[in-house]
């Protein structure tokens, strides 16, 4: 009986999405398939639906809809165009220049907002299209966007490491945040490093040298957008907003810029623009809601115990666990959201983890970082799936680019698993630890 | 059942609604911190009214979707397929789709929302029915069964006839 | 007969009441030998409060821990909780809750789907911010983040701050970033929260009370045995002894780890909150339901 609801789970969610169902659907479906056989059909259908919605009231998610819809004025509205200018001439004559620009990007943005799916949706939004411009194949560039938009969860602020902060107990979030810095700027370079060896190799383009001239008419020309970087950021340090509100000011201000300042947005294409977002943030958003139904119904069917007790089962040695540990969490990020994936298996796995000696911080930072991979692949990855709406590229034919970076994250949490000093070196250097 | 000026209607009124609430999230959040920081007294209701407009954005926002057929899916395997096949693939994927609309949205939700309006349960801030807010599920629900059904109808002719229907796709 | 009764609540693992709800399970299982079973879920695993009531409703979960404020939205009657200094002191809350009125509310909701089987004192809530707060002048222009009910709202803007509805996960950072200027709670949930590192001043105006609640699920109540019931209260009524003691305990530990941490506690002029809030009680005295309520609380403090 055990193992019976997850293979019914699994086993109808693959059937389905092989099939052609659309991926929410398919969740949605197997959560109530599998959840039919631990409760009554008719009330599993009631909780999976209201799991629809009230998976939906937290006022974080609000960001989704908002750097989206930001994501589209910048790119419709000439902000986007001034602010990759601007990079052109800045990093144009690396290899692969305009992925790193993406990376740098998400790294800035992510670490304001703090959500990997507002960075991905704003940052690819506006890149890919320029990237595709210069040359970049769209697959290429979404690939480097979605493996890039998580650093901004390692680097502070991040809600899921007060998450995790609160849900381990006697962790302090300011350690965490200080903790957070190095693996996260650290899975950045090795997503721009892997980024250069594949451009060099592929002959990816190279921007010419541009004359001292030229140079200066696009810094003054980027500076009102880059004012929205500067908006965004001060705000948020200089406690006008949080990050989630920032979101919300980011599309008013480009919204001004774009219509009243550049022009290049009319007022009667603004129901159009707006509508487009709507559909980006729909097909998101129900993932999220219908992903929420179906880890409810993991948790209900004890499935993380039941995969945890069997694997753990297997060694006592600190170095063979904590490789287990790092299987079962990737294996997790697969199927699972980070949010409920931090709150269920935080308090199962922290305590072997001090067991064998491992600090819990450094312990949180190595369970973020393996997540933010989960939060990359299909068939529950947040950010893969806004990844794939912003660019227009299918979540199949991305699987195939997204591989050598997947390789440079995982190089990433090996190192982070295996040097504890990665994590604990700046919070001791600023006595917080 | 529902083709040309109806349908047209139909996407037109929910995407409008959509567009209308998506509006209000910004105006509400904006509003949010222009009370907070400019005037000083931190508005009480935005946060509550920002959350349910973005249930009934995403939800409506959902069956919209489903209308224009942009949810995501995984089309390894659909895509390869050709003439009757295909077509009899659009009728399982539809078919299921209204199946889920049908059972868990429309009736898993009607269930959930008559217990929500039985117990009078309030919103905290704002101190409206919780029914306002869960109303979306059927609704969209229905919506969502509507255009399903459409495309269900559109597939099955298409598979009872597929010549004709092949000759339509190359024509527009 | 075998039974296995499931839990589903918000807090994490080394919260008092956590640990009181794991005793609770032992107990459970002690007393039927082995037979029934609770099995809990913690940390909003299953989702938050309200969710889990609705779940509680529709027959997909037995029990939750739910506090008066969460209830108000099922049942107007808790608002007497989020009544500022209506209970003298912290017998005055507990001849409260396990007298007649307690009894009178706990069955409130049964109709709705739940009722309470046990309850828990929970200390007060108080103000921290960074800087001291004596009287309601040193509130002037503060931003403080509440639970956004109306009657909240209107406790803190008397009171002379300002009521802003940050979420709760969200209001570690806002402090920090100056959003906001500092929360209200107890002493055990400022310091879970780890919100003590970042609002050094900790002012014990003790505006309102708290109440947690074990919510039962009407229907699973019903399926059981007059036994299992039997066992239940037993089990319930152990929770509630062994909860005030621990929590007393806690109490004592997070003052402690909060001083350690550099918290100031500030005395505060309780007599001038009292006052500054007055308006808001005759408000509510205006409702002949409220009133009937206020005052049957009022009588058993005297
Ligand atoms: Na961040
Ligand atoms: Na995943």
């Amino acid at each position: 009986m055990d193992w019976l609801v997850p293979a019914v789970l699994f086993g109808s969610f693959f059937f389905l999405v092989f099939t052609g169902i659309p991926i929410a659907f398919s969740l949605g479906i197997s959560a109530v398939i599998a959840g039919g056989f631990i409760l009554p059909v008719d009330v599993i259908m009631a909780i999976v639906s209201q799991k629809m919605v009230s998976g939906l009231d937290r006022f974080a998610l609000l960001a989704i809809p908002f750097f989206i819809l930001a994501g589209v004025l910048m790119n419709n509205g000439g902000i986007a165009h001034r602010l990759i200018n601007l990079s052109q001439v800045l990093v144009g004559r690396m290899p692969g220049s305009l992925g790193h620009v993406n990376v740098m990007a998400n790294m800035l943005f992510g670490s304001i907002s703090g959500s990997s799916s507002a960075a991905a949706a704003a940052v690819g939004g506006t890149m890919g299209p320029l990237q595709k411009q210069a040359g970049f194949p769209p697959e290429y560039s979404a690939a480097i966007n979605v493996t890039s938009c998580i650093t901004g969860l390692l680097i502070p602020p991040s809600n899921v490491l007060i998450i995790y902060a609160v849900t381990a107990g006697g962790v302090s979030v300011a350690t965490l945040f200080m903790a957070g810095y190095v693996p996260g700027i650290l899975m950045g370079l090795s997503i721009m490093v892997m980024g250069a060896i594949i451009s060099k190799k592929r002959g990816y383009p190279v921007s010419e040298r541009p004359t001292l001239e030229h140079v200066i008419k696009v810094v003054l020309d980027a500076i009102p957008s880059l004012l929205l970087i500067f908006i965004v950021m001060g705000g948020i340090l200089g406690g006008v907003f949080t990050a989630t509100e920032a979101s919300a000011i980011a599309v008013v201000y480009a919204f001004v810029l774009s219509v009243f300042v550049y022009g290049e947005i009319k007022m009667h294409d603004m129901p159009r623009i707006i509508l487009d977002s709507v559909v980006t943030t729909a097909i998101v958003l129900v993932l999220v809601a219908v992903s929420i139904g179906m880890s409810w119904v993991m948790t209900r069917a004890d499935i993380p115990y039941l995969i945890t007790d069997s694997l753990l089962a297997m060694s006592e040695s600190p170095l063979v666990l904590l490789l287990v540990i790092n299987v079962i969490l990737l294996i997790v990020g697969v199927f699972m959201d980070m949010t409920p994936a931090l709150l269920i298996f935080t308090p199962i796995f922290l305590p072997v983890a001090t067991e064998i000696g491992m600090d819990p911080v450094h312990f949180g930072i190595m369970m973020v970082v393996n997540l933010c991979i989960g939060l990359c692949t299909p068939p529950v990855g947040t950010a893969l799936f806004v990844g794939c709406s912003v660019s227009g590229v299918k979540v199949q034919d991305l699987i195939g680019p997204m591989m050598p970076f997947f390789l440079s994250l995982l190089v990433c949490l090996a190192l982070v698993t295996a040097l504890p000093q990665l994590s604990l070196f700046l919070p001791s250097l600023f006595g917080l630890h | 059942m529902l083709t040309g000026k109806y349908r047209r209607a139909l996407d037109k009124t929910i995407g409008t609604i959509c567009t209308v609430l998506m509006v209000l999230l910004v105006v509400c959040v904006t509003w949010q911190v222009f009370s907070r920081y400019i005037l000083n007294q931190p508005s009480t209701f935005t946060d509550e009214l920002a959350r349910f407009s973005m249930i009934w954005t995403a939800l409506l926002g959902t069956a919209y979707c489903v209308g224009t057929q942009q949810h995501l899916a995984i089309d390894l395997l659909t895509s390869s397929l050709k003439g009757r096949k295909k077509f009899f693939n659009e009728i399982y994927i539809n078919a299921t789709i209204l199946g889920f609309a049908a059972f868990v949205m429309v009736f898993g939700g009607l269930k959930l929302l008559i217990t929500v309006h039985e117990s009078n349960q309030l919103s905290p801030a704002m101190q409206i029915p919780m029914s306002f807010i869960y109303i979306v599920l059927p609704l969209s629900g229905a919506i969502t069964c509507l255009y399903s059904t459409v495309h269900l109808i559109q597939a099955i002719k298409n598979f009872a006839n597929p010549e004709l229907a092949e000759a339509a796709s190359k024509e527009s | 007969e075998r039974a296995t009764l499931r839990l589903a609540h918000n807090l994490d693992p080394s919260h008092t009441l956590a640990q009181t709800f794991d005793k609770f399970a032992d107990d459970v299982k002690e007393l039927s030998g082995g037979k029934m079973k609770i099995r809990i879920y913690p940390s909003g695993q299953m989702g938050e409060t309200r969710e889990v009531l609705e779940m509680m409703q529709q027959g997909a979960m037995d029990m939750t821990k739910g506090f008066a404020g969460e209830l108000e939205s099922f049942e107007p009657s808790y608002f007497v909780f989020n009544v500022p200094y209506l209970f003298n002191n912290d017998q005055h809350l507990k001849d409260v809750i396990y007298g007649d009125v307690g009894a009178d509310l706990d069955k409130l909701t049964a109709g709705k789907g739940f009722f309470n089987l046990a309850s828990y004192a929970g200390g007060t809530r108080s103000i921290y911010t960074n800087k001291p707060i004596r009287t309601p002048e040193d509130m002037a222009g503060l931003k403080i983040r509440v639970m956004p009910t109306p009657t909240t709202n209107a406790m803190i803007e008397l009171m002379g701050g300002a009521p802003a509805p940050i979420p709760w996960g969200e209001t570690y950072t806002a402090i920090q970033q100056g959003v906001i200027d500092g929360a209200e709670n107890n002493e055990p949930s400022y310091i879970s929260s780890r919100h003590f590192e970042v609002s050094k001043y900790f002012s014990e105006d003790q505006h309102t009370v708290v109440v947690d609640y074990l919510v039962f699920a009407t229907k699973t109540w019903e399926g059981l045995s007059e036994e299992q019931r039997a066992i239940l209260i037993q089990a319930a009524e152990n929770s509630e002894k062994f909860q005030q003691e621990l929590w007393d305990k806690q109490v004592v530990e997070a003052r402690a780890m909060a001083k350690e941490a550099g918290t100031e506690f500030v005395e505060v002029d309780k007599a001038a909150f009292r006052a500054a809030v007055q308006p808001l009680i005759d408000d509510l005295m205006k409702d002949e339901n409220k009133r009937q309520w206020i005052e049957r609380i009022q009588a058993a403090g005297k």
